[in-house]
Order: C-alpha cells, then structure tokens, then sequence
C-alpha cells in the first residue's frame, strides 16, 4: 500500500518536472527578448529541477539502498533554490546593463528611469 | 562500485529494453510501474527535444545574454537526463553528476555574467549587441 502510494507520488512529481522543462525550453525558443527567456528558464530551473529530483526521491525512498540517492537529491534541491534564481538575477541585471535590446511592446524600464534620474 | 559492475549494469539496463527489469531498485510490476516507465520514456523524449530547442538558441541567439542563458538551460536538460536514468535503473551512481552539473552550470553563468557586465562597463556595448 504505502509502496503504491510513493510509486504514484513519483509519477506526479517526475510528469511535473518534465513538464516544467519542456515548457521552459519552449520559452527559451520561443519568447521575444532576453528578459522573457530568462523569465522561462528561471521555472525550467526551479520548478522542473525539484519535480524530478522530488520524483526521484519518491521513487527511492522506501528502499535502504536508496538513501544515499535521498541525501544528494536533497542537498541538489537546497543548493538549487540558493544558487539558480541568483545566477538568473545577475545574469539580468548585467544584460540589463549592457542595454541587451528589449521587446518593442515592454511597458516600463523601471531601473533604467532610476538610473537617469540619478545621475 | 567498479567499473565493471557499472558495465555490467548499464549492458544488463540496455538489453532489458531499458525497463530496468534487472536493476538494484527495479520499476516495480504492475501497473504503477509499467506508467513510471512509460512517464521516464516521454521524458527522454521531451528532454531530448527540449536540448535541440537550446542548442538552436545557442546558435541563433541575437545577443550573448541568448547564448549564456540557453547554455545554462542546457545543462539543466543534462541533469534532467540524468535524474531520469537514475529512476530508470534505480542506482545510485549517477547521482553524482546532478550537482556537480548543477554547481558547474551556475559557476558559468555567473562568470559570463560578470563577463557581460565588465564588457559593458569597458564600453563594448555595441559589437556586444550586434
């Protein structure tokens, strides 16, 4: 019973985490400039990575020899969250500062008022 | 783990048809397991095509920015493709790789950001967007 139960809990985790890659790959093919494709592989990143490492797990857990693979998948996830989304936000604030060209419909440039009215 | 029981193991993973049938933690029988196996197999699939869409965004991209995200993506597949042979086999010695490729990924992207940043501030703005 309780193997059933985890066994379906990782099909669900790994079809989300599948899911979410796939769409953040579409989005990075797929959107209009550099801000909205690091929009999309920011979820790739975040989402997609701990649906499959969560599937994994959910996968492993109730088997002894699978609790090295448990641990990693954990430590993947803590360091995933801390590291991913700031390498995205650095990524967008130097591309942001190398005036990368934006979409021709973008509503507001919040930073780039802020920095002409300072200097 | 040597290296020729990690032969062993991918030969005996590969002539089960990749079901896993022969591995340390198999699928499972029944009907869950035949759906996770199914699920793993849609996932090469869509992982696969996922690579080749950022492989296209790395030759394509208009400006750096492109490429170094798409980069980062891609490895991100890689990964994707790894926790999927893990699942598929059940072992644990590709695990490994997750996060060496995950720190590795991140320690580049990083570095090319500081990279676009310092090229800008030395005033490279517009070869850098051609």
């Amino acid at each position: 019973m309780m193997h059933v139960f985890f066994e379906i809990l990782a099909i669900f985790f790994t079809l989300s985490g599948i899911f979410f890659m796939f769409v953040g790959s579409i989005g990075v093919l797929r959107m209009p400039d550099s801000y909205h494709r690091l929009h999309a592989s920011s979820k790739c990143a975040t989402l997609g990575l701990i649906g499959l490492l969560l599937g994994a797990i959910c996968h492993v857990v109730l088997d002894p020899d699978g609790t090295p693979i448990v641990i990693k998948a954990l430590i993947t996830i803590v360091f995933a969250f801390v590291a991913l989304p700031t390498g995205s936000h650095i990524l967008a604030k130097s591309a942001h500062k190398s005036r990368t060209p934006q979409w021709e419909n973008t509503l507001d440039d919040e930073q780039a008022a802020d920095e002409s009215g300072a200097s | 783990m040597t290296a020729a029981a990690l032969i062993s193991l991918v030969a005996a993973n590969v002539s089960a048809g990749g079901n896993g049938a022969d591995a340390q933690v198999p699928m499972g029988s029944g009907l869950t397991g035949d759906i996770l196996s199914l699920v793993v197999t849609l996932g090469i699939v869509a992982t696969i095509i996922g690579i080749v869409f950022c492989i296209y965004r790395i030759l394509r991209g208009p400006c750096l920015t492109d490429r170094v995200l798409a980069a980062d993506v891609l490895s991100l597949q890689v990964i994707a493709l790894v926790i999927l042979l893990t699942i598929s086999i059940g072992s644990e010695v590709f695990f490994d790789v997750v996060l060496v490729v995950a720190i590795i990924g991140f320690a580049s992207t990083v570095a090319f950001a500081q990279y676009i940043g310092a090229r800008a501030d030395a005033g490279g703005i517009e070869e850098l967007n051609s």
